[in-house]
């Protein structure tokens, strides 16, 4: 079942302590299936399954 | 004599060892320049005119005296989210205006103790991710054309070195801040391999995507800044150690031979037909140097940008952790980034973070064979300047940054070198090439770009100035 953006997008935003106006919640809700499709597509890679996250970079392999 | 502000960072050294010019003279003209030019464009935030007239006279001191360092008296700039040491560091933001570090940028430090004369700190959208319209300090507005942005968020960086205000900058570059405005504003740029530049004092944005780095007139002023700056820094763990030849012994080698990569399918894939046009006459330029351009696939790049913005989300969300409670004072354009920040959960984060060695290998594999990669610079021409800006894509118009980070975020994700020059005009406006090299490989890099500097005049042209000036 999809989220609801009506339900999703208020309560995250009311969780990281942001009230934005009306105007622009009415676009972060517009916005939200279109971002929820888009991170979608990251969990579509096989080949990322068994990498690690390096939360200290380096550009060499 | 040509005027001393419009001479590059090496042809102003050259003069200072002949003799034909002081250190006093070109920052006098640097500072003429300035004041014949910033009312209408907004470079500069800061201008320390009396401390780089006394810099200036020590260097002419120096020269005299045969102790002249590697940049001694070249005038240069810093975009203002790099701290300066008793020297107001705004981040472009309202919430710093009277912030005023007590200890300076490693890089920073480095410029100074190279001989360097800091001119003036520069333009940024605020804390290098607003709009283009910065409510506390106003717009930065193009040299080649007023109405439009010169993109950023190195914003002042590139309208500086453009106009002949200071022949080398510092800009930074999460999703393309050195090379966007770099690509707008018909100059020079390098975002060198993450960690070559230690970031220790430059305001953080996404500390796994964050990069500082040289914008220049040409490419042998790139390399000759990047050699000042790298190295290893004991403040920063990410910082990579200095290579063992100078990165200015790369400019001027033969490159005919070298194989070149290009992808058609995304990095070329949604342009404006004349600069795909541009586009096709820069890599016939290339070409005629003896470098052999071959197609090559990245065949899920299309997900690398998607990747690298909800890093970005993520890291900035918690750097800028303090400022949720004033996110009312911020420019739009970070507030509506900040406020993305939320919907990406910590799975999604680290999800990204695990897919970013699969593009890294992707890069590495395309590139089996090739000394370099090139992309165009820039997708379209640069966005007239408006609140939610635009680009023109011919036959439909996108949001900017949609635009504009399509060919520079996947590089900040793989951690990639990645240097623009100009090549070429449209309508007027300048377009660029970019190269894009292994990790640490800058030096094949400033080989290509200044082969092809050598054998082109695009990086010679200039906006036009106004008659004071």
């Amino acid at each position: 079942m999809e989220a609801d953006p009506t339900i999703v997008v208020p309560a995250l935003l009311a969780a990281a302590g942001l009230t934005p106006r009306p105007d622009e919640l009415a676009v972060m809700i517009a916005d939200f299936p279109a971002r929820a499709e888009e991170i979608a597509k990251l969990y579509a890679v096989p080949e990322a399954r068994y990498e690690e996250p390096a939360l200290i970079f380096h550009a060499e392999l | 004599m040509s005027d001393l502000a419009d001479l590059t960072a090496t042809e102003l050294l050259a003069a200072f060892a002949a003799g034909t010019a002081t250190p006093s003279e070109a920052v006098a003209a640097c500072l003429a320049r300035i004041e014949a030019t910033d009312p209408g464009i907004n470079s500069v935030i800061t201008l320390l005119a009396d401390s780089a007239r006394t810099r200036a006279a020590e260097s002419d001191a120096r020269w005299r005296d045969g102790t002249a360092r590697p940049l001694e008296g070249v005038p240069y700039g810093l975009k203002d989210i790099v701290a300066t040491a008793g020297i107001p560091t705004t981040g472009g933001s309202a919430l710093y205006r009277d912030h005023v570090p007590e200890t300076g940028a490693v890089l920073a430090t480095r410029l100074a103790d190279a001989g360097g004369v800091l001119l003036a700190k520069l333009a940024t959208f605020e804390f290098a991710c607003g709009g283009a319209v910065n409510k506390t300090f106003g717009p930065t507005r193009n040299p080649w054309d007023p109405r439009r942005t010169t993109g950023g968020s190195s914003s002042g960086s590139g309208a500086a070195v453009a106009l002949g205000q200071v022949p080398l900058a510092i800009g930074t570059d999460t999703g393309g801040s050195i090379r966007i405005p770099s690509a707008f504003c018909g100059i020079t740029g390098m975002k060198a391999t993450y960690g070559r530049v230690p970031r220790h004092g430059v305001m953080g944005l996404s500390w796994t995507m964050d990069h500082a780095g040289p914008m220049t007139r040409s490419v042998a002023d790139a390399a000759l800044m990047l050699d000042v700056i790298a190295g290893a820094d004991p403040l920063d763990p990410t910082a990579l150690p200095a290579e063992k030849v100078p990165f200015t012994a790369a400019v001027g080698q033969d490159v005919s031979g070298l194989r070149v990569a290009r992808d058609r399918a995304f990095l070329e894939g949604d342009m404006h037909p004349a600069v795909a046009a541009a586009h096709e006459t820069a890599l016939g330029e290339l070409a005629a140097l003896g470098v052999e351009i071959v197609d090559v696939e990245l065949p899920t790049f299309d997900l690398a940008a998607v990747a690298g913005w909800w890093i970005i989300y993520a890291e900035m969300l918690s750097l800028h952790e303090d400022h949720l409670s004033t996110i009312e004072d911020r420019d739009e354009m970070g507030a509506s980034l900040l406020g993305a920040a939320p919907f990406v959960s910590a799975a999604d984060y680290l999800r990204a973070l695990r897919l970013r060695p699969v593009f890294q290998r992707e890069l590495e594999s395309a590139m089996d064979g090739c000394a370099a990669l090139v992309t165009p610079g820039m997708t379209a021409l640069p966005p007239l300047i408006a609140p939610e800006m635009t680009s023109d894509l011919g036959d439909r118009e996108v949001p900017w940054l949609d635009a504009a980070c399509r060919v520079s975020v996947p590089f900040n994700l793989t951690g990639s070198p990645a240097l623009v020059v100009p090549s070429g005009e449209v309508d007027g406006l300048p377009v660029s090439l970019q190269f894009v090299g292994r990790p640490r490989d800058e030096a094949t890099l400033f080989a290509l770009g200044s082969a092809y500097q050598a054998a082109t005049a695009h990086h010679l042209r200039r906006p036009a100035l106004p008659a004071a000036a």
